[in-house]
């Protein structure tokens, strides 16, 4: 028989897979990888799996991560848009280990990565 | 882990008669083809409501809502929308108008007037998996609930102002009540899911959607009232609704949900399946207890209630499938938020299943207080093919019609009443100028009279003298009187059937004479149907700009129509068996009725 505090341990893990499973909304916290074919060729594939390992680490779970089609600026991918308190900061050539920094600092922290941004 | 996107695939009943089996199939295995079989969910869930663009998927986190999804289309999907993040467009739903902006489900106005409460994890969880329930806050109301006192949790069901969903709209709370204050060795929570008004699907889904939901509100009922078994009684000819349930059944019991000192709280409860033929008279409370018993399904004189005399002659509680569906809710946000839903009477959201003459077939949940424009115009988006809207039948055969005058009333349990109609089970048919009301009205006492179970004599016979006026009105043979005998004979069945069946059977023959006299009077005096449906007050004549081109007498399945090439042709009334066909076919719209 399972416990009230088994269930409570399925509970929170479940919410943290199917985090994503909600709804895009403006105002939620969100995370958009460009990832047409130049930004999979970039590497997008393992910037996108970096940060739903990192917020699933974190147990992030009102953070939405998104995927999108390209965004123009083929030489600066992969491409990442990240929108917190309603403010979109666009960061350029991201890999699996700046993804991790971005939640950690950007995300949790609240402070915006001025170096990942493309001059 | 977590997944970049979760596919979910509606596997409600009629997207699955829409094929999404094979979709399912082919999703897993493009998701293989493109190594995403780790990184994306695939879920297949009960129904998201628009079953008229079913089959269909649903993507998150961007909530790109697919319709109409082909097999052949799944590889565009996966290779385009999940590998690169572009959704495909042609697929996507739009409103029709040519406004590609719409993605998210969530912000369609099929969606956005909505309010889910009793279809909260339709269409968003796997059914078949007792985690994803629990992870959406599943079993926290139990453990809440047994921490109460029974009278503590009963009173909050009361305070609630829930009412019954399944046609009477009694206080839940009350009902409660007195199954908890009745003596009795051994008592009952049996939930009603037989729902047979025809066009209805809202208990079927909501088994099919979210059944631990149901499960999770009988362990709590049976808490308050005392009742250590329940009963599901569900028609056989729900094969998905009764195979989730099982499924969900046997999952609980494994984790030690459901059974003895479930979750090692101090209380029994245990849930067994009765499966009914689909008889109608069934649904009505005391004919299921005979059926659940396994006598034959016919009703007795009520009182004593099944409150106090039920299943086996002991105390039983019986509430419908979305009356239940509330309940987790009500225990986990409390009784002033259920209370802040909905009219001053009538609290909470009702499911309607939305059919007939409307754009969005398909099941939706609104606050109660809605008024009928905004279910039909915005989120049902209208009668098709630009027709004008004439009337809303609710609360299928025990019902009435509502006409277009009455379309800003608010949808609650009196003011339905207030207008001869009532909220009943949750049945939503629109009618449009193409419907005939007379022949609306004999179609649902065409079903009462077949479903009578024949006990007493006002509803096996009064129902049946009743149909025959109606077809003599019908095939133009009505007389002067007709009229006035139909609405005495509807009273008198009224008054003295003995169960719900016949006492309402007559209500949609009153309440079709209370707004569309002129139609039953056109039918009498005139011999006409004004909508052109019934047949044999039809005569089609050709008008004289017949330019003779022959397509109507080709077509003619009884060779009824004559005449030369580039001649006015003629049609001959004895052997005209008004199929329209011709009608069709004229390309100068010169055959009418
Ligand atoms: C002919 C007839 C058919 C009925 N069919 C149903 C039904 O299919 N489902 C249902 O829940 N209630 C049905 N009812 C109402 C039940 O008798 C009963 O009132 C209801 O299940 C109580 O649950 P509630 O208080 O939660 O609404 C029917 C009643 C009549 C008279
Ligand atoms: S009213 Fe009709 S269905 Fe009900 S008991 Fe009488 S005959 Fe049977």
């Amino acid at each position: 028989m399972k416990t009230l505090n088994e269930l409570q341990e399925i509970r929170k893990q479940v919410k943290n897979q199917v985090a994503n499973r909600g709804i895009v909304s403006n105002s939620a916290t969100n995370i958009v990888v460009s990832m047409d074919t130049c930004g999979i060729n970039a590497g997008a594939k393992n910037v996108l799996k970096a940060f739903n390992a990192e917020t699933y680490r974190l147990n992030l779970l009102d953070i939405i991560i998104a995927q999108s089609g390209c965004g123009g600026d083929c030489k600066l991918e992969p491409v990442v848009y990240v929108t917190k308190d309603g403010v979109k900061t666009t960061y350029a050539n991201i890999t699996p280990e700046k993804a991790v920094r971005i939640i950690n600092e950007h995300i949790v922290g609240g402070k915006i990565i001025k170096e990942f941004i493309n001059a | 882990m977590r997944q970049h996107s979760h596919v979910l695939v509606c596997g409600g009943t009629g997207c699955t008669s829409g094929g999404c089996k094979a979709l399912t199939a082919e999703l897993k295995k493009q998701l293989a083809v493109n190594n995403l079989t780790e990184e994306v969910g695939l879920i297949v869930t009960g129904c998201f409501g628009l079953c008229a663009l079913g089959p269909v998927v649903v993507i998150y986190p961007e909530g790109s809502f697919y319709e109409k999804v082909k097999v052949a289309d799944i590889a565009e999907i996966v290779s385009e929308h999940l590998v690169k993040g572009k959704p495909v467009e042609r697929l996507l739903h739009t409103e029709g108008s040519g406004d590609t902006e719409v993605q998210s489900f969530a912000d369609t106005s099929f969606y956005k007037s909505q309010l889910r409460v009793a279809l909260r994890l339709c269409g968003l969880i796997d059914p078949e998996c007792i985690d994803e329930y629990i992870g959406y806050d599943g079993y926290t109301a139990y453990p809440k609930a047994v921490a109460m006192s029974r009278q503590q949790v009963i009173d909050t069901i009361k305070d609630s102002g829930l009412r019954g969903r399944g046609g009477a709209g009694f206080s839940s709370g009350l009902k409660w009540q007195f199954a908890h204050d009745a003596p009795g060795k051994q008592k009952y929570v049996v939930v009603n899911a037989d729902e047979g008004d025809p066009g209805a699907f809202m208990d079927r889904s909501i088994l099919e959607g979210d059944p631990h939901a149901v499960i999770e509100a009988m362990m709590i009922a049976g808490y308050a009232i005392g009742a250590t078994k329940g009963v599901v009684y569900v028609r056989a000819e729900y094969p998905i609704a009764v195979g989730r349930l099982e499924i969900a059944l046997k999952q609980a019991r494994q984790y030690g949900i459901l059974g003895k000192n479930a979750m090692g709280l101090k209380n029994d409860f245990d849930i067994e399946i009765r499966l009914g033929a689909g008889a109608f008279v069934c649904g009505e409370e005391t004919a299921l207890l005979a059926s659940a018993e396994g006598r034959r399904g016919e009703p007795r004189q009520r009182p004593p209630f099944p409150a106090i005399k039920g299943m086996f002659d002991m105390p039983t509680l019986i509430n419908n499938v979305e009356t239940i569906a509330n309940i987790t809710q009500i225990i986990n946000n409390g009784a002033e938020w259920f209370k802040g839903i909905g009219t001053e009477k009538s609290k909470g959201t009702k499911v309607f299943a939305l059919g007939g003459k409307i754009k969005n077939i398909g099941l939706v949940e609104i606050p109660m207080g809605t008024t009928l424009r905004t279910v039909v115009e915005e989120i049902g988006g209208g009668c098709p093919k630009g027709k004008k809207f004439k009337a809303a039948q609710t609360g299928g055969p025990s019902g009435g019609c509502i006409p277009a005058s009455h379309m800003d009333i608010p949808i609650d349990f009196d003011s339905l009443v207030s207008i001869g109609s009532m909220m009943g089970s949750g049945g939503l048919i629109v009618l449009d100028e193409d419907n005939c009301m007379v022949d609306i009205a004999k179609f649902f006492l065409e079903f009462t009279v077949d479903e009578s179970c024949g006990k007493c004599t006002p509803c096996r016979v009064g129902n049946k003298r009743l149909l025959e006026i109606l077809e003599k009105l019908t095939d133009g043979k009505g007389e002067q009187g007709d009229i006035e005998k139909m609405e005495k004979l509807c009273h008198y069945i009224k008054e003295n059937s003995l169960c719900g069946l016949g006492q309402t059977a007559p209500n949609p023959v009153l309440s079709t004479l209370k707004y569309f006299r002129d139609e039953y009077d056109a039918h009498v005096c005139d011999k006409k149907c004004p909508s052109g449906v019934c047949k044999n007050l039809l005569s089609f004549s050709i008008l004289d700009n017949c330019i003779g081109c022959t397509l109507c007498k080709r077509v003619c399945p009884v060779d009824a129509i004559s005449g030369e090439l580039k001649q006015l042709h003629t049609i001959d009334q004895a052997k005209c068996i008004k199929c329209g066909l011709c009608v069709d076919k004229c390309p100068k719209k010169s055959i009418i009725k």
